[in-house]
């Protein structure tokens, strides 16, 4: 009797253990693949070609356009060396329409064209028709408040700065458990809030509609690095790939392209090179004096709360000062708009699937010395004003900064200075 | 012929005579009891030096007045007087130990003329109910003070310094101390097969105190790890699929369910050294593997209150009147359910074979494991 009680406790923990033992075998490790010195180097190439139309490294397609931002890549991520941020110059405008009939229509103007040039009248008839709009057109910046042009009822008009790519293989090898790890620390951190809140630092993880979790791009709407590549190809260069078709022209929506500009091999070769950039490193001052300032404005940094959403390490990667979430960051810093993946609802428009308008993948920090300007489209031109605009969940970090007297506030800068490019 | 006589919780008690002028306690309370003595010693023992501790602890229980017992002697003083002068009995904590009149023993037990000790699972639920208002406000009080900080105090956490957190939550441990005294309470009780009133937490800290040691000391026994693996693995493994979801249930459940069991096999002797797997093997062998049913079946209600739980604590950001409720519902059925498992778990216990029958464990030779055991040399 005692043996056959004891067989059938044993059967159960053996079956209680199955879930588990199907658990670990199914587990998904994810190793770093070193990057190919040889694609790396022919995706450095690629990098600072000048496209042109027809180009002959594009014998299948049309070449550059025909309609584009930039002739190549390092014409817009350049600052701090190649593959760096970019200014205000190369800003890339995007829009949201919502129509009548309920749905929305989006899209890049390009600021260039080989043939077909977009301006902001193909938006919409009310906006003038300017290709390539200042920023101050768009948002109200201070002190130029009155530039800023109205926007007809249902049309959102917005602008992306050119984000840096150092790091960019640490970001790629981070599994997406770590971003939803990272998200469920947070929410526990603050009483399980919602990421709705607008006032507690609650991010999301970004989501595709194919359930992956985004880390590129300033909405987060890219999962890989290839992906990001890929679409910035297309969308930036109008080079159309196995993974983003070039757009067409907003006037003339059936343009199409005899074939494909870039094989999946250039493009693999572009992605190799972008992951051997090197990271931003913290680069200590050199006087003691200031050392001594960038390790106080480091504790503030942490005091402050900038540390809430601007984590110093993000599971295996140090130094990167972000958790990669999505973060609602007020009315104010609204940008609605996508080139690539689902629309984005526009600011009136009620929230659903898909970044809002307001919300904002954290970028990281590492290098941020040399990325001026700052926030997603560069309306701040140093750090502290851009610690100034933080809205919604960034506001209590911003009344904090701003509550800090000259010196602790110029000991805080002091250390965000220390993140340079490479 | 044993020594009869009545705990201050109102537990009768007896022991045997060797056990006269002895300290124990109380198996249903937990308190300290002194074991009276109402005849004089055996003639011919000498008093020996008494030890420090028991100087130490005579001076603190000097009482002015010797025992006064209301019904009619029951010692002869010529008996006395022929086998020479008695030693003077240990002195008496009178605030341990009540001895009834023949008045108030009769309306003790007229109490609660209907309430056997059950003999059906589903009279178990009955015993909470008739706590319904110690309950209730239990479970009120652990509602108010699990969601008020989360509203109140987590969004300010930038305002308040490390020193400052200890106090303001000290309310909810307070609490959290009640319901545990109140928990073991309940489950002593049933162990001991006392029918009766549902009573309130025993007032005394150190009784507070060592009921939490009991649950906290069960809980690092082998749930502790568990549920931090549980949670460990919530944390990392990213997207919860159906696989996950069935192991984070398992670990929660077997955590719970092992929680009670260790607290059953302590409570059997008081002994927290009985919190190891072989004394809960004997529990169930002696009581049958219904216990261990009852006690994963109880691991299941935690995790659907857990999940309660957390539902209410993210609704209260929403919507504070639904949070409120969601936590208040939560507690209040998680008290009731605790309260009619622990009697359940208890009753059985009692009633098992070798596991009843002796209602006061002082007729045992096991001591608590709280009180030091006096030297057998003073007492021949």
């Amino acid at each position: 009797m005692k043996r056959s009680r004891l067989t059938w406790y044993l059967l159960a923990a053996l079956l209680a253990l199955v879930p588990v033992g199907v658990r670990v075998l199914t587990w998904k490790i994810s190793w770093s693949q070193p990057v190919d010195p040889a694609m790396a180097q022919a995706g450095e190439e690629l990098f600072n070609h000048e496209w042109k139309p027809e180009d002959p490294l594009a014998p299948d397609g049309d070449g550059l356009g025909p309609v584009f931002n930039a002739t190549s890549c390092v014409a817009c991520h350049q600052r701090g060396g190649p593959g760096g941020s970019g200014g205000l110059e190369s800003n890339v405008t995007i829009f949201t329409v919502r129509n009548n009939d309920g749905t929305t229509r989006q899209g890049v103007v390009h600021a260039r064209a080989v043939r077909y040039q977009e301006t902001l009248r193909h938006v919409h008839p009310e906006l003038p028709a300017i290709a390539r709009p200042a920023l101050a057109l768009l948002v109200p910046l201070p002190g130029r408040e009155r530039e800023a042009i109205p926007f007809p009822p249902g049309v959102h008009v917005s602008q992306r700065n050119t984000p840096a790519l150092f790091g960019a293989k640490l970001i790629d090898d981070l599994p997406a458990r770590v971003l939803l790890a990272q998200e469920k620390g947070q929410r526990l951190r603050w009483g399980l809030a919602p990421p709705e809140s607008e006032h507690l630092p609650v991010g999301r993880a970004p989501r595709l509609t194919d359930g992956r979790v985004g880390k590129f791009g300033w909405k987060g709407q890219a999962a890989s690095l290839a992906d990001f590549v890929q679409a910035a190809c297309a969308n930036e260069l109008g080079l159309g790939n196995p993974g983003h078709a070039q757009p067409a022209p907003l006037g003339k929506p059936d343009c199409r392209s005899p074939g494909l500009d870039l094989t999946l091999e250039q493009c693999d070769q572009l992605t190799a090179f972008v992951a051997s950039l090197p990271r931003s490193v913290e680069r200590p001052p050199e006087t003691s004096r200031a050392r001594e300032d960038a390790l106080a404005g480091k504790r503030l940094f942490h005091a402050v709360g900038c540390a809430d959403c601007h984590t110093p390490d993000l599971g295996p990667v140090e130094g990167i000062y972000s958790d990669l979430l999505l973060h609602r960051m007020g009315q104010e810093l609204q940008g609605g708009g996508s080139y690539n993946g689902r629309p984005v609802p526009v600011p009136d428009a009620e929230p659903g699937e898909g970044p809002l308008p307001s919300e904002w993948r954290t970028p990281p920090l590492w290098g941020v010395a040399d990325s001026a300007p700052y926030l997603h489209d560069g309306r701040a031109a140093t750090l502290e004003e851009a610690i100034r605009m933080h809205g919604g969940q960034g506001t209590r970090s911003a009344r904090q900064f701003a509550a800090l007297n000259i010196a602790a506030k110029a000991q805080l800068i002091a250390f965000l200075t220390t993140m340079r490019a490479p | 012929m044993a020594i009869k006589f009545i705990c201050g919780c109102g537990k009768h008690l007896r022991a045997r005579d060797e056990m006269a002028s002895r300290r124990s306690v109380c198996p249903r309370c937990g308190s300290p009891v002194g074991i009276p003595s109402l005849r004089p010693t055996h003639p011919g023992t000498a008093l020996g030096p008494m030890t420090p501790d028991e100087r130490r602890r005579a001076r603190k229980n000097a009482l002015p007045a010797p025992l006064t017992s209301p019904g009619p002697a029951r010692h002869e003083p010529d008996r006395i007087a022929a086998v020479g002068p008695v030693p003077a009995p240990r002195p008496l904590n009178l605030g341990a130990v009540h001895v009834l009149s023949p008045e108030e023993s009769r309306r003790e037990a007229a109490a609660w003329p209907g309430w056997p000790l059950e003999t059906r699972w589903y009279q178990c639920l009955l015993y909470p109910l008739r706590a319904w208002r110690l309950v209730l406000v239990l479970a009120g009080g652990l509602a108010v003070l699990t969601g008020a900080p989360v509203q109140i105090l987590v969004p300010r956490q930038e305002f308040l310094v490390g020193q400052q957190w200890p106090f303001l939550f000290a309310p909810l441990f307070v609490y959290l101390l009640l319901a545990c005294g109140f928990l073991q309470r309940v489950l002593a009780s049933a162990r001991a097969g006392e029918p009766g009133p549902v009573r309130p937490p025993a007032c005394g800290l150190a009784l507070l105190l060592r009921s939490v040691a009991t649950w906290l000391v069960c809980f690092l026994a082998g749930p502790a790890l568990l549920a931090a693996g549980g949670f460990l693995y919530w944390l990392h493994c990213g997207d919860l699929d159906l696989l996950d979801e069935l192991i984070l249930a398992e670990l929660v459940v077997l955590a719970v369910g092992s929680w009670l069991l260790l607290l059953l096999a302590v409570s059997q002797r008081g002994r927290l050294l009985d919190a190891n797997p072989l004394a809960v093997a004997r529990l169930v062998g002696r009581v049958g593997d219904r216990l261990v049913v009852a006690a994963l079946a109880g691991g299941v209600a935690a995790l659907a209150h857990g999940r309660l739980l957390l539902a209410g604590l993210e609704e209260l950001h929403r919507r504070p009147g639904m949070g409120g409720l969601l936590l208040a519902g939560c507690w209040l059925s998680g008290l009731f359910g605790t309260t009619f498992l622990l009697r359940l778990l208890g009753v059985w216990c009692h009633r098992a074979p070798g596991g009843s029958g002796e209602p006061n464990p002082l007729t045992s030779a096991d001591c608590s494991p709280f009180l030091p055991e006096m030297p057998s040399s003073r007492l021949q």
